[in-house]
């Protein structure tokens, strides 16, 4: 057992969580319930009361595994970061690590304004219990790493944010260690740097390093992991693929987001989208140039009447918008079109499947957002100004979402034909 | 027992190292640097010496064993009081460190103390080297085998009331406020400048009895030779200071877990 109070896993990489617990004081007057929170170590009843920012929180991830954790802020990411890393102490359950866990948390690792880039290094290379000798090694793999140059002569409280972040990062990933852990670190840096982390991050993951990641950037979660848990309220709320992770994280912001004016007209209809090869079978995974239908099927309870509908494709790495797909377009709109297709949607089943012939988009995670409102409405939401959620709550707004992974082209995406089906039914499957 | 031993050897070289560079840190940031080492204590147990001798009418000429006297407790006073001050706010000043960088915490107040009873050592070696100049008869033989139990002894000292310090900067954050001035009016009645107890009111006898500070201050005078008490002051000395650092060292394994979340 460390001095965290974590005890040794079997195999080095090995991390096992086992009902973690962890609380933080609820602060009403701050020096006066820090007092008690820290007196309450040994006088329990003083102790204030307390919110658990991790509840029963159990799983186990074997050595070479890139595991990406998401979550709304709060939802106790990064509080599951610092115990397993041992900068926090559970309050309840077992952490379980094997081997020498390295950590980068967002703010950096605590490096010191007055010290050049240089002694920084040295500094955190001494806090992470490395000699000398390492330490020299360390400072020639981290200069080359971060580019930095003469700046690492200078004083840290010089240093713009992006090279904070170049610092940090090279320090993380030029140490030795068998789990590394990376809490919202590649925001700062420029893309040339980022696309070099991301690569530095796959040959970390071919050595066998075990990497837990942490972000808000769900494109970088697709790229870079095979295994997603979704943290929700402090429990694990999902575990397991990282394309069934994110889209069940996109509908947890979704609930998150959606009004409540919203959530009645929610039930009158249901969408689903599919994601189809050329010959039928459900995809997840897009090759560049793969023929691909995408089928948008609305399930109504009742007569919705004329509808405005279309798709929204998103690239979770810059959230920016991809295309627009709408049901009588024929191509792919790039910016929002001002006249917009609209679909009888009948009480029943009605199916819009858009072919693509050849998907020409990059590498990376993309979702689609699914739109359907009322057709010509002056209070028709401005897509583009990225207000859509706080407009759409005056319609009839039901949201979906999937996820594509492509290779490597900027290319616009083609759309070859869209068709319209409808089947007549009882509607609404509950 | 290996594992505890590598641990304790790990803990000791990265507060040394840590030290060294809080020594670097503060020499890079003033314009004198390391020379502040003598002239911070010279000038400050002059000016105390001065004023008391002011205050009660002595004139303003100075005594060379006085003014090493003084010295010598200033010094000793200045270093208890900046460890404890600069540890009640050491975790909170140190918050992104402690959130950010796992490892041990309680070497920040190792390695603090350890930086600032590198500057004793320092600023005690000069005046003792004019000490043994000046009075260089009636030095017991013993006495550099004293000296260095008393080092070991006020380094161990200095820990205890850092781990404790440290804590309690966190409970009671008023203390930052509330110390230095009790500090100053504890320093004013210590055995610095009465060197007789026995032309001293009871209640201020009472308190340097009490007071860690002073009983340093006694404990170094034992063991140059000034007062007596030279055969026991060093072991007893010693010995109290170990039992200290064993009880404040409980105290940091009880509420450091909790104080690394609440910081």
């Amino acid at each position: 057992m460390d001095s965290a109070g974590r005890q040794s896993a079997d195999a080095v990489g090995t991390i096992r969580v086992t009902d973690l617990v962890l609380e933080y004081p609820i602060y009403r007057h701050l020096v006066w319930d820090r007092a008690r929170a820290l007196l309450g170590a040994v006088i329990r009843p003083i102790r204030p009361t307390a919110k658990q920012v991790l509840e029963r929180v159990s799983f186990v991830i074997q050595p070479g595994e890139i595991v990406g954790i998401v979550g709304r802020n709060g939802s106790g990411k990064t509080s599951l970061l610092k115990t397993i890393a041992g900068a926090t102490y559970p309050d309840g359950g077992h952490v379980e690590v094997s081997g020498r866990v390295l950590a980068l948390f967002a703010a950096g690792l605590g490096f010191r304004p007055q010290f050049t880039g240089r002694e920084n290094v040295k500094y955190g290379g001494l806090l992470m219990g490395f000699r000398r000798k390492q330490i020299d090694a360390l400072l020639d793999a981290v200069a080359q790493f971060s580019e930095l140059g003469e700046a690492m002569g200078q004083p840290f409280f010089t240093y713009s944010s992006g090279m904070r972040s170049r610092l940090a990062f090279s320090l993380a990933i030029s140490t030795p260690s068998d789990i590394v852990i990376l809490d919202e670190t590649l925001a700062a840096g420029d893309q040339r740097f980022v696309a070099k982390c991301y690569q530095q991050i796959k040959e970390m993951r071919s050595s066998g390093k075990t990497i837990l990641f942490v972000s808000h950037n769900l494109g970088e979660v697709a790229r870079l992991t095979s295994r997603v848990m979704v943290l929700d309220q402090g429990r694990l709320a999902f575990d397991g693929d990282v394309f069934e992770g994110l889209a069940f994280y996109e509908r947890l912001l979704l609930e998150g987001a959606m009004p409540e004016g919203g959530a009645s007209e929610e039930k009158d209809v249901q969408v689903s989208l599919a994601l189809k090869d050329e010959s039928g079978h459900p995809v997840q995974m897009v090759e560049i140039g793969q023929r691909l239908a995408v089928e948008l099927t609305i399930d109504a309870r009742q007569n919705l009447g004329e509808r405005f509908v279309f798709l929204r494709l998103i690239s979770m790495e810059s959230n920016q918008v991809y295309a627009y797909l709408m049901p009588r377009r024929w191509q792919t709109l790039r910016a929002m079109p001002q006249e917009r297709d609209s679909v009888v949607v009948d009480k029943g089943e009605t199916t819009i499947a858009w072919v693509i012939p050849s998907w020409t988009g990059g590498e990376g995670g993309y979702f689609f957002d699914v739109y359907i409102g009322p057709p010509c409405s002056p209070e028709a939401p401005d897509l583009s100004s990225g207000q859509f959620w706080r407009h759409a709550r005056n319609f009839m707004s039901v949201y979906g979402n999937a996820y594509l992974k492509g290779a490597c082209s900027t290319a616009e995406l083609p759309v070859e034909t869209v068709r319209v089906t409808r089947t007549a039914g009882s509607g609404g499957r509950s | 027992m290996m594992h505890a031993t590598t641990g304790f050897v790990h803990t000791m070289r990265l507060a040394l190292n840590l030290a060294l560079y809080e020594v670097r840190a503060q020499r890079k940031e003033t314009f004198l640097g390391l020379l502040w080492l003598i002239v911070w204590p010279v000038a400050q147990s002059a000016g105390f010496l001065l004023a008391f001798r002011v205050v009660r009418g002595e004139g303003l000429q100075l005594g060379g064993e006085a003014m090493l006297l003084a010295y010598f407790g200033v010094l000793i006073w200045t270093t208890a009081s900046s460890v404890l001050l600069g540890n009640l706010t050491i975790l909170r000043s140190n918050r992104d460190l402690v959130s950010q960088v796992v490892f041990p915490c309680s070497v920040l107040s190792v390695a603090d103390v350890t930086a600032k009873f590198l500057y004793f050592l320092a600023q005690a070696a000069v005046a003792l080297a004019i000490w043994f100049a000046v009075m260089p008869d009636g030095q017991p033989a013993a006495m550099p085998a004293y000296l260095f139990l008393y080092c070991i002894g006020f380094y161990l000292v200095l820990l205890a009331m850092a781990w404790v310090a440290s804590i309690l900067g966190v409970v009671l954050p008023d203390l930052s406020f509330v110390l230095p001035p009790v500090l100053t009016l504890l320093l004013v009645l210590s055995p610095i400048f009465h060197p007789d107890p026995a032309s001293l009111p009871w209640i201020m006898r009472v308190l340097n009895d009490w007071n860690p500070f002073s009983l340093c201050v006694t404990a170094w005078y034992a063991v140059i030779g000034v007062t007596g008490g030279i055969a026991q002051a060093p072991w007893l000395f010693v010995l109290s200071s170990v039992a200290a650092v064993g009880v404040s060292w409980a105290t940091v394994r009880v509420f450091y877990p909790q104080a690394m979340k609440v910081i």
